[in-house]
């Protein structure tokens, strides 16, 4: 195919080096052996040790000074570690492939894992046909995965997908909650005989050694043998195969690759089904090693250990990202070692390991701020605010004018708050109760689409607002003796200074990031600084209603549900308030343009912390109220889950709104009222993945959507023409003309 | 278009039949035979009969579970939401087959499909009959949806290429009653035979007609694909007898999914669907549950409803046929109305005070829903491309899945309050989709002509191909809308092999969109992209890019991240087998352009915009295209930079390729090209040989044109093809001449 090109040589661009004209690429090996000096061949090679090994180095630092262990403990971490880089280096594979963070990884490799460890332990199944039955059911779940649900956010911004990730890992939670009961019927045995306990599974082959303090066995070598072929084998994958360098392609282009005949969609399968089956092995041997504890709160701190690990290596550099994971591994088990020998009391439950989330937060912040990760113009997408496709808007003020539209408002407010007066009187006292927890739910969804639907912060840490006010209220009213209006400010006041702190480095993390660093911030809060066992100020008991303003009692239900009402009337304005206002114009600007916004002279800073802060306010009052209504400070309120699953129901309910806001209560408690539990976070999960893909706007979108039908009727039938109503019907009218948008 | 539809019209209720078709009022006494074939106009009347055989021994089936629910729920001890659960997940299974399924009706043998399911069908019916858990159950469940997994798909577009487009509503409806006939017998049997023998019997004993007419089927021959329409369109005899090639699953899906009424039935599924499906269960059990019917009574119940079904889609066929001849969009407001019809009934049957009205809102639902499904499928069957038939016929079951996992919640909601305000939940379900039926009459004559024009394009390549003149790319009245904004206008393009074309025109004027359209990255709304006598409209970018079409994009053609060489190695995707082709390419590649050499394991991010766009072009070359399209080769550029990308230009050429250059420098196009098109507004403005652009002031309103025009008349040679390249240096661009 060599023919003809062109008349003559064309003189080449650039002059520089032209006299070293090596005659290919393979040529290139040959001109680095024949580099002058050592010190020239050495320092790609050191450079590229530093930035893998660095940030290791100093965690291993940081664990031999503050949290020594014996060496024994020390292997165990380097196990423990090298596990949680396969799950963390499918994390980064996914990030390279669709530039989100996949908070689904842990679940993807949870659920076959719980199935491999059942079929070993209650069915009798050999290790490895387990292990088989676990492979292909990650295969499946990966693949599955992909196909139903990723496809359809092929070209959504990377925030939504990520947040349907969220919505992923709780579908992914309830079917593994579920997987022991249904193969107990399909079977025809008791659920209680099926289970996956917390028991380590073993191979068949075994041997043991003695490192002090622990026992090493050949699951143990299993462990040290595989991971580190798996990870380097994923490595050459994506950087030397062909199929690699286009999946890499795909994810920075994906029509110049799909134009050049690579079937993206196709590779994106292979790669999510690469990052399930790397979850399980990592999970499935580790059950082996340690154990695999069953529930949610569990992948939630693997997925914490991915994120610090991701972070650390700068979220693409995968050899970087495994280094960082088992130097984590080793951290965690100092962590934990200390936790039990040294310093604090040694407790039988679960809450051992309560600094490692602290911890964890820490280092991802670090990270994040220090490697200055998506802070490039690449990242410029997945580090966006959230921005919600349709907008609510108010009623035109054309329309405003006319008896029929005032009527109806009018009308519509004033049953509404009829219903919701007359409410308690109606119902029974449980659901009186139910009715209250509602509408406490309602005010923390509120301060989520004060957060993240107008000022467009992604916060998945609003229970940890709630924790904080709640303890503050019940200390004030119980042992300071303040009354509860006082306590309640109180509490919002001490929420609002927390959230200023989280929302120091929102100045400087945009989008997922500071997600990850807010839920980070949530993890720490529950397991460690609203912890009773740490903290002693924290109330532990029954948590007394003491009379409002000294003289109204606040021990029927209803009586709390009015107050409750009114703590949420009293939200709301300050809500509708503050948006209405020009703090909340700023807010909105900042969102939708940051850097448009900054151009105009609006402090941005300013505006961020603003949001946060109210938001912070608007969730410690709820809390305070929520610790009154259940009458104890129990650390379930705020376990980390709930803060994804309000975030979800806040989604479903629509960012958009106040109206969406309510109604992602209504849905988040509803569910709980009506499914059982595992089916409550079906609810919200699917709930969410519909959303996005259906009704961005959420419920309360289509509230809107259905209020703006009548009102286009009403402007029919008045001849009223209203711009903003017709912007956005889709109808074209007349000539289109030129198109605005360019030969794009 | 419904102007064919007239003008077919006559041939089938032509003069021989008389009054007796017309009026139906029985004026003359007919063999049943010969009537049958009136029916059937010129299409085979053997098929259709073991076609509705087929259908209605699957409804015998289906009718039997739902009659007999109750019993079977008993017997293995789980309530109205536990057989919920099973229906749900068993048809579950069998709607996630419909789409593999069509995908190979309509690549294979489709009677063969047809009577495979039949045989499934049967075998599963008796595992229905013999099953000893509700595990097996579910699963000899599932294995019987199966059969009519099978049906959709295969006996729609089987019906649609055996007869003519004219005769389809009635066809369809007869089809139709197949289902009535299976839900007339079906209970009334299945109830029988349950009160004599036990549940368990109709289930076996149903399996006996099943293979009779399997065997009965076997003399059945597949018919041709879009035969009627070419013939309708008035094709050679050849032509008609030649299918299109088979479209791949993505290219079915994409192609489907651009005909607007298709999406629009496609969303009322989710609610319409399960409304169906649940209302025959649940009528059951409310009978059960409200009047105290037992088997055999609800038996006679069913059956006495089930022959108005066989009035209603006598009543709808012909009321159907009048509008469908006059215009298929009239049809669909009908439909609506049934469908609001069939809501006030459900309403009135959830709350009906005696079994008396329970029953008379039943007759009125069932004789409503009757016609609703045939008069759908004959007014899309002309909407959908008759390649992709079964495709667009059984895409819905993607739809109609997310809507069954309504069926278990209604019913909680029956178990918990009632089965009257689980029925009455329903209604709501029926109102939306009747809404959005009516309104999908406003697309479907859109999509009807879009049909047409897609295969009037075909017809002409084809006809070109013969005379011996081959067309590399032929682009027939193209629209494309970003969303509510449309860019093209119905765009014409004619290109032949070996070509270089010049694209051109102001920004704004569509030309990238028309070269994105070209090879997929953006899907047509509306026409015909035929390549090498191919339409490949709607096929995904991949798959075009397996055809030999390349496209450069202006400014994002190659991967930052990656490097010089692995952005040229992952160029050569399709072709990476060929290893020592690539290589040569390769060095092909590198010898034009030597900075690409030099830099060769440098992140390409670190390349200049010249130096990008010479490994753009290179990414073009490794792949040995046929079709290459040029976006915008020197934007951005200096001169002395495009007049090295010139010469690979033309080698491409050289080497066979056909090449299409959007350019906004005159210049380039003019020295490349030999013919050009100039778009303005997304309309072609003109076309023909290059050198007549320069003839025509009218064309040439825009300032830049104009300048550069007066410019280069001058330099371009008799011949009128620029044989001596003139030279780029020095001469005026567009930022030159508005400058």
């Amino acid at each position: 195919m060599g023919s003809s090109v062109g008349t003559g040589a064309p003189a080449p661009d650039n002059q520089r080096g032209a006299d070293v004209q090596a005659r290919g690429p393979l040529d290139r090996g040959r001109r680095f052996a024949e580099s002058a000096t050592f010190a020239e061949r050495a320092g790609p090679i050191v450079a590229r040790l530093r930035s893998v090994a660095g940030p290791a180095v100093v965690l291993v630092a940081v664990q031999l000074l503050i949290f020594p262990v014996p060496l024994g403990i020390w292997l165990q971490g380097v196990t423990v570690g090298l596990l949680g880089a396969l799950v963390a280096v499918g994390m980064g594979l996914i990030y390279r492939a669709n530039r989100i963070l996949n908070f689904a990884q842990g679940d993807l490799g949870m659920a076959p894992a719980t199935l491999s460890l059942i079929l070993v332990q209650s069915f009798a199944w050999s290790y490895v046909l387990g292990l088989v039955a676990g492979l292909v059911a990650a295969i499946v779940v990966g693949a599955l995965t992909e196909l139903v649900v990723i496809r359809r956010f092929f070209t959504a911004p990377r925030l939504i997908l990520t947040v349907a990730t969220i919505g992923l890992a709780q579908v992914l939670v309830v079917v593994t909650l579920l997987l022991p009961g249904w193969l107990a019927d399909l079977t025809g045995r008791a659920v209680s005989d099926v289970s996956a306990t917390a028991e380590r599974i073993s191979l068949p082959w075994q041997f043991q050694f003695d490192v002090a303090p622990l026992v090493f066995r050949s699951d143990h070598v299993l462990a040290w043998v595989v991971a580190p072929l798996l990870l380097v084998a994923v490595a050459l994958f994506l950087r030397s195969t062909a199929v690699g360098t286009a999946v890499r392609a795909s994810a920075e282009r994906s029509d110049r690759a799909s134009m050049l005949g690579i079937p993206v969609r196709r590779l994106n399968t292979y790669v999510w089904v690469i990052a399930g089956v790397l979850s399980f092995v990592g999970l499935f041997l580790r059950a082996g090693v340690i154990g695999l504890p069953v529930g949610s709160a569990f992948s939630l701190n693997v997925l914490l250990m991915a994120f610090a690990a991701l972070t650390l290596g700068r979220l693409t550099d995968l050899p970087s990202i495994a280094v960082s994971a088992v130097a984590l591994g080793i951290l965690e088990q100092g962590v934990v070692w200390n936790d039990t020998v040294n310093l604090w009391v040694f407790t039988l439950d679960a809450r051992r390991a309560s600094l490692v989330a602290p911890i964890m937060g820490v280092v991802i912040l670090v990270a994040l701020l220090v490697r200055r990760v998506g802070q490039t113009r690449a990242d410029d997408d997945a580090a966006s605010s959230w921005q919600s496709t349709q907008d609510v808007r108010p009623v035109p003020k054309e329309l405003r004018r006319l008896s029929e539209v005032r009527l109806v408002r009018v009308g519509v407010v004033a049953g509404l708050g009829a219903v919701l007066l007359v409410l308690p009187h109606v119902l029974g006292t449980a659901d009186s109760l139910k009715a209250s927890a509602v509408i406490v739910y309602a005010m923390v969804t509120v301060s989520v689409v004060v957060l993240t639907g107008w000022a467009g912060q992604v916060s998945l840490g609003q229970m940890g607002f709630v924790g904080v006010g709640g303890a503050v209220a019940a200390v004030a009213t119980n042992q300071w003796g303040f009354d509860i209006t006082l306590a309640l400010l109180v509490a919002g006041i001490a929420g609002a200074l927390v959230a200023l702190v989280v929302g120091l480095p929102a100045l400087r993390l945009r989008g997922l990031y500071l997600g990850v660093v807010t839920l980070a911030f949530a993890m720490a809060v529950s397991s460690y600084l609203l912890n009773p066992q740490f903290f002693s100020w924290i109330p532990q008991g029954r948590i007394e209603r003491q009379p409002l303003l000294g003289r109204i009692q606040l021990e029927s239900p209803t009586a709390l549900y009015y107050l409750c009402l009114a703590g949420f009337v009293f939200a709301l304005f300050l809500v509708t308030g503050v948006r209405h206002s020009r703090t909340g114009r700023v807010m909105v600007a900042m969102r939708d343009n940051e850097r448009g916004a900054q151009a105009f002279g609006i402090n941005v800073t300013r505006a961020k912390l603003t949001s946060f802060a109210l938001s912070g306010f608007v969730a410690a009052m709820a809390g305070g109220l929520l610790v009154h209504h259940q009458q104890v400070f129990s650390p379930g309120l705020i376990a980390p889950e709930q803060n994804l699953l309000v975030f979800t129901a806040a989604v479903v309910g629509g960012l958009g709104s106040l109206v969406g806001a309510v109604l992602g209560a209504v849905f988040l408690q509803g569910g709980g009222w009506f499914l059982p539990t595992e089916f409550q976070l079906l609810a919200t999960g699917a709930g969410v993945l519909i959303v996005l893909l259906v009704l961005p706007g959420g419920l309360g979108g289509l509230v809107y959507r259905v209020r703006d039908l009548w009102l286009r009727s009403v402007a029919r039938r008045n001849g009223v023409t209203s711009a903003s109503l017709l912007a956005d019907t889709g109808e074209p009218d007349g000539d289109v003309g030129s198109s605005a948008d360019g030969d794009r | 278009m419904t102007g064919v539809l007239a003008a077919g019209g006559g041939s089938s209720g032509g003069p021989a039949d008389g009054g007796a078709d017309r009026d139906g009022g029985g004026t003359s006494w007919r063999h049943p035979i010969a009537k049958m074939r009136l029916l059937t106009g010129d299409g085979p009347l053997y098929g259709l009969v073991i076609l509705f055989g087929l259908n209605a021994v699957d409804e015998l089936d289906r009718a039997a579970f739902g009659i007999l629910a109750p019993d079977i729920a008993a017997d293995f001890g789980i309530g109205l939401s536990g057989i919920t659960v099973v229906v749900f997940l068993a048809y579950a299974v069998a709607l996630g087959l419909t789409v593999p399924i069509a995908i190979l009706s309509d690549r294979g043998n489709r009677v063969g499909l047809a009577l495979g399911g039949g045989l499934v069908l049967a075998v599963f019916s008796v595992g229905i009959g013999v099953a000893g858990t509700i595990w097996v159950l579910g699963v000899m469940l599932a294995g019987s949806q199966v059969g009519k997994a099978v049906i959709d798909p295969t006996h729609n577009s089987l019906l649609a290429d055996w007869y003519s487009m004219e005769i389809r509503p009635r066809i369809y409806s007869f089809h139709r009653a197949a289902n009535s006939v299976g839900q007339f017998v079906g209970p009334l049997s299945a109830g029988l035979l349950a009160t004599w023998f036990g549940w368990r019997a109709p289930f076996i004993i149903f399996a006996v007609p099943t293979v009779i007419i399997v065997i009965l089927g076997l003399r059945l021959r597949d018919p041709v694909r879009g035969a009627r329409e070419r013939r309708a369109m008035g094709a050679s005899e050849e032509a008609i007898a030649t299918e299109e090639e088979p479209p791949s699953f993505a290219e079915a899906w994409r192609m489907c999914w651009k005909i607007d009424s298709l999406r629009r039935i496609y969303r009322t599924l989710p609610f319409l669907a399960p409304a169906l499906a649940g209302f025959l269960l649940f009528a059951s059990f409310y009978y059960e549950e409200v009047f105290g019917l037992d088997a055999a009574q609800r038996g006679f119940v069913g059956s006495a409803t089930e022959p108005f079904q066989l009035v209603g889609l006598i009543v709808g066929a012909r009321i159907g046929m009048r509008m469908f001849a006059k215009d298929p969009s009239t049809m669909f407001r009908f439909l609506g109305w049934v469908v609001g019809i069939i809501t006030i009934g459900a309403a009135v049957f959830a709350l009906a005070p005696n079994i008396v009205v329970a029953l008379v809102a039943n007759i009125v639902i069932t004789s409503c829903l009757a016609f609703l499904i045939p008069g759908i499928f004959a007014a899309l069957s002309l909407a959908i491309p008759a390649r992709a038939r079964s495709m667009g016929f059984s895409m819905g079951s993607v739809f109609v899945l997310p809507g069954l996992t309504l069926i278990p919640v209604i019913g909680v909601i029956g178990q918990v309050w009632g089965l009257r305000v689980g029925m009455l939940a329903m209604v709501p379900m029926f109102l939306i989709g009747g809404l959005a039926i009516a309104s999908a009459g406003k697309f479907i004559r859109r999509d009807i002509d879009n049909v047409w024009t897609t295969s009037a394009a075909l017809s002409e390549v084809a006809a070109q191909r013969r005379q011996g003149n081959s067309k590399r790319l032929l682009v027939r009245n193209l629209e494309v809308a970003y969303g509510d904004v449309q860019v093209l206008f119905g765009v014409d393009l004619d290109i032949d092999e070996g070509e270089i074309v010049a694209l051109l025109g102001t920004n704004g004027a569509g030309k990238s969109t028309l070269l994105k359209a070209i090879s997929g990255v953006v899907e047509a709304d509306k026409g015909a992209v035929i390549l090498d006598g191919r339409d490949v409209t709607h096929a995904p970018p991949n798959e075009i890019a397996a055809r030999g079409v390349i496209q450069v994009p202006g400014g994002q053609g190659v991967f930052p991240s990656l490097t010089v060489l692995e952005n040229l190695r992952t160029a050569g995707w399709l072709v990476r087998r060929n290893r020592r082709e690539v290589d040569a390419r390769l060095e092909q590649v590198f010898d034009a352009f030597a900075v690409l050499r030099q830099r060769a394991d440098e992140p390409a991010a670190n390349l200049s915009g010249g130096q990008q766009q010479m490994l753009a072009l290179g990414m073009a070359v490794v792949q040995g295209p046929r079709l290459v399209l040029i976006d915008e080769l020197s934007l951005g550029l200096a001169p002395v930079v495009v007049e090295q990308l010139v010469p690979m230009v033309r080698s491409m050429r050289d080497d066979g390729a056909t090449v299409i250059v959007v350019e906004q420098s005159v210049n380039v196009a003019l020295t490349l090209a030999d013919e050009a098109y100039f778009m303005e507004k997304g309309q072609i403005r003109f076309h023909g040989p290059t050198v007549e652009l320069l003839e025509r002031p009218d064309v040439l309103r825009s300032v830049f044109l104009e300048g550069a025009a007066s410019g280069m008349a001058l330099r371009l040679d008799a011949s009128g093809h620029g044989a001596e390249p003139a030279p780029v240096v020095g001469a005026r661009t567009l930022r030159g001449a508005v400058a």
